[in-house]
């Protein structure tokens, strides 16, 4: 128990003591005050048809479980799918490798690490949970059980084979985080449409995370309380406009035998996967792509002829200065798509091609913006490559570094960036509609300001990847606060929201690596 | 060319120093610079790199302050870091030439100096060959040879040694003499026999600060008379070792033979002559 108890340990410490720990906690402590909108509010979160709950302790519990399952599926996977890699990257997994620890040990203590991380950001949401039970409860009967059950029975099992889940992915796709980032993605908007699509209560054995069996429960207790009321239930950030809802006193759930079974299933179906994880699991040992020549011993002669081998420095040829950054261009551009595996540009050519034939408004609000997801290790690395491969004591003794490459991976995102956008900025032109060419041109400013911006002052990929991964989430929702691409919005004002945000987001990434570099 | 450092420090908290007040002149020939781990040799070769900035001290070039114009040096200079990496999925030509954009190189001949360098550096073969399938011996090379792109006039190497088989590192030492002629060459090696093959001049430092500098005969002399060897029982070498300075130890069948740094003879102990792996340890360990 002991080995479990100092992996946990360190792999928790390493991981909770950095900034992008405390802004995720943060980050929660606001969305968890955010789920429980007040009367007033302009959008509700858990609504079933024209219905809310009184915010008494079983409502906001039931709400807010929800709400951080849902929240917690889409960013946890993000904040926690690095701990195997980080082990090989700083060179303590070889060390581990080397103990007598088995597979199925190591990856059950980093299974449960990833939990314990995510279990924190779930114990911020509860207290600020039971805050809003005080701050805004309208009904004062304090439920405990019905609070609390959602979480236990809920968030809790989900979280669970999200750790593990993320462990899988992690033992079986490697340092590939582009495939694993869109593999997770895609797996995630499938549960979700499945488990939305279909009223079969079956469908909670596939619902792994675990909240079909909640919004069915508020939806029957509405249908039962309200006669002729819609049962009709939505969950996310959803605008209410005029449409004001009514509300109705929740007094909680039943959680049936049949519904804990299956939450105990897919613990279960987790710590099986954990066991494929095992078989698989490479202990840290490294392909080389190719073997090095072989060295050979040296003799007395060789090193003698050595001695005796001059470099020609004189013969050198005589080249000139040339400060343009285009040759810098050319360069980031070329690592840019060397990014990621080659067949993966088959799926990017598909998505290009989608872009031709979609419908325009599609294609503008779910083709491009999934499209450039796609790439999100791509913008990622733009500007945390130098610290990740160790080229920064190169590049920043060199001439100009700030004005000239940071100007140079500026350009280079923006340009691959527009080019995976060009079907759809042909297809505006075509119509006439500057303005949203103007506006996926500001979009692609937006994008990559931001992951250079971010990358700097994170100085790593992972808050811009969170980030990116919700504001692609919620655009594709009709979420109009995430839409940096003007696809939900627009207008003259909108314009200069998008052009503002470009620019100041440019010369936020300009000061952050004037800042990073002089603290280096 | 003269590169004048003056009063130089950074200091990282109210107790702890990388560098301490640390003054060099130097002109064009071979400063070696040696010291044990955490004596500020990266720190102060960053600083002259231009990628960390001292907290009090200057740095000349000519008379250019390079603490406040640090773009003055960056034409001229070449830096090779301690721990470097590179873009693995680059071939070594395109790495040299993205390096060659960053320092301002260009021009029609550009080609020919990549290739001239990858030959130098002995990778023609490789250089279409990504840089994620290099040796760690092959990506030092990689790294020797940007750092003469931009024929550079002030060169930093700092530990360019590690990694290299004993072909490679004889191949480096007479690149480094060759050059040593028309430019301000500075080394450190924790390998004193590396310094001492190549370095005109040698500068020690210890926690932070210069402790000697000066050509290596002046260093040596620190200790002339004072080295000893003598064959001592195996189980009088502990008690040995607490009165005497002993810089080596060679087992024989029997007994031991110890190198030692002494004020006074020995009785039994022979006098060597001294070199300047004695006089570093003798000015680092006392």
């Amino acid at each position: 128990m002991n080995k479990y108890r100092s992996i946990i340990k360190a792999d928790y410490l390493q991981r909770t003591r950095s900034y992008i720990f405390i802004i995720t906690l943060l980050a929660s402590a606001f969305a968890a005050y955010s789920f429980v909108p007040d009367d007033n509010a302009p959008y509700s979160t858990v609504r079933i048809g024209n219905y809310v709950g009184y915010n008494n302790a079983a409502w906001i519990g039931h709400v807010t479980a929800i709400m951080t399952s849902v929240f917690l599926w889409v960013v946890g996977f993000y904040i926690v799918n690095n701990g195997i890699r980080r082990d090989g990257e700083t060179g303590v997994g070889p060390i581990i490798a080397s103990t007598s620890i088995s597979n199925y040990a190591y990856l059950f203590a980093k299974s449960l690490s990833n939990f314990l991380i995510l279990l924190t950001i779930t114990g911020v949401t509860i207290l600020i949970a039971l805050g809003l039970v005080i701050y805004r409860g309208q009904e004062y009967t304090f439920n405990i059980v019905q609070f609390l059950m959602p979480f236990l029975l809920v968030t809790l099992p989900g979280l669970f084979c999200l750790s593990v889940l993320a462990v899988f992915f992690e033992v079986v796709f490697g340092n590939k985080t582009n495939l694993l980032n869109i593999l997770f993605f895609v797996l995630f908007l499938f549960i979700v449409a499945i488990t939305s699509a279909s009223n079969n209560p079956n469908v909670i054995w596939f619902d792994v995370i675990g909240i079909k069996y909640l919004t069915d429960q508020l939806a029957l207790f509405v249908s039962s309380n309200i006669p002729n009321g819609e049962h009709e239930i939505s969950v996310g950030f959803i605008i209410d406009g005029s449409n004001k809802p009514s509300h109705f006193l929740f007094e909680g759930s039943h959680f049936s035998l049949f519904y804990i079974l299956s939450r105990l299933l897919w613990i279960g179906t987790s710590l099986g996967l954990l066991a494929i994880s095992a078989k698989l699991f490479n202990r840290f040992e490294s392909k080389r792509k190719k073997p090095s020549k072989t060295k050979k011993s040296i003799s007395a002669e060789a090193l003698e002829e050595s001695n005796n081998q001059k470099i020609k420095l004189a013969g050198l040829s005589k080249t000139s200065t040339d400060y343009s950054i285009l040759p810098l261009v050319k360069t980031e551009l070329k690592l840019l798509l060397s990014y990621g595996p080659k067949w993966f540009w088959l799926v990017n050519l598909a998505g290009f091609i989608a872009l031709l034939v979609m419908p325009l408004n599609t294609a503008h609000q779910i083709g491009l913006p999934v499209l450039w997801f796609l790439q999100v290790n791509r913008w990622a690395t733009l500007s945390t490559k130098e610290k990740h491969f160790g080229t920064g004591s190169f590049i920043f003794s060199t001439y100009k570094p700030i004005q000239r490459l940071l100007s140079a991976q500026l350009f280079a995102g923006i340009l691959l960036a527009l080019t995976f956008a060009l079907p759809l900025l042909l297809r505006f032109a075509l119509v006439g509609e500057t303005s949203n060419l103007f506006e996926i041109v500001l979009g692609a400013i937006t994008l990559i300001a931001f992951s250079i911006f971010s990358g700097i002052i994170f100085s790593g990929k992972r808050f811009f990847e969170i980030v990116f991964f919700i504001i692609t989430f919620f655009i594709i929702q009709g979420g109009g606060f995430a839409d940096y691409l003007g696809c939900l919005q627009s207008g003259h004002s909108y314009l200069f929201v998008q052009i503002s945000m470009s620019l100041i987001l440019i010369f936020l990434a300009f000061v952050a690596r004037n800042l990073a570099l002089s603290k280096y | 060319m003269e590169l004048q450092i003056e009063n130089l420090s950074k200091k990282y908290s109210s107790e702890k120093y990388g560098l301490r007040d640390f003054s060099i002149k130097l002109e064009n020939g071979i400063l070696g610079l040696l010291g044990p781990n955490g004596a500020g040799k990266s720190t102060l070769m960053k600083i002259m790199a231009t990628i960390s900035k001292p907290t009090e001290g200057t740095i000349t070039l000519d008379g250019r302050n390079v603490i406040t114009d640090p773009n003055c040096i960056r034409k001229v200079i070449g830096y090779l870091p301690q721990d470097f990496g590179v873009y693995p999925n680059l071939t070594g030509y395109e790495f040299l030439r993205y390096i060659a954009s960053l320092k301002g190189i260009g021009g029609p001949n550009l080609r020919t100096k990549v290739m001239q360098l990858l030959e130098a550096v002995n990778l023609t073969d490789a250089s279409r060959r990504q840089i994620g399938t290099y040796s760690g011996g092959m990506k030092q090379r990689i790294g020797i040879a940007q750092v003469l792109l931009n024929d550079p006039k002030v060169l930093i190497f700092d530990e360019p040694t590690v990694g290299l088989d004993p072909h490679e590192r004889v191949q480096f030492r007479n690149l480094i003499s060759e050059l040593a002629d028309e430019c301000i060459i500075i080394l450190s090696s924790h390998i004193v026999s590396d310094i001492e093959t190549i370095a005109d001049q040698v500068a020690i430092m210890k926690q932070g600060r210069l402790i000697t500098k000066g050509f290596q005969p002046d260093i040596i002399d620190l200790v002339a008379n004072k080295v000893f060897e003598i064959y001592i029982d195996k189980n009088n070498l502990p008690a040995f070792k607490e009165e005497n300075l002993v810089v080596n130890t060679i087992r024989r069948k029997d007994n031991m033979l110890v190198r030692f740094i002494s004020e006074q003879k020995i009785d039994q102990a022979v006098t060597c002559n001294a070199s300047l792996e004695d006089a570093y340890l003798f000015l680092t360990k006392n």
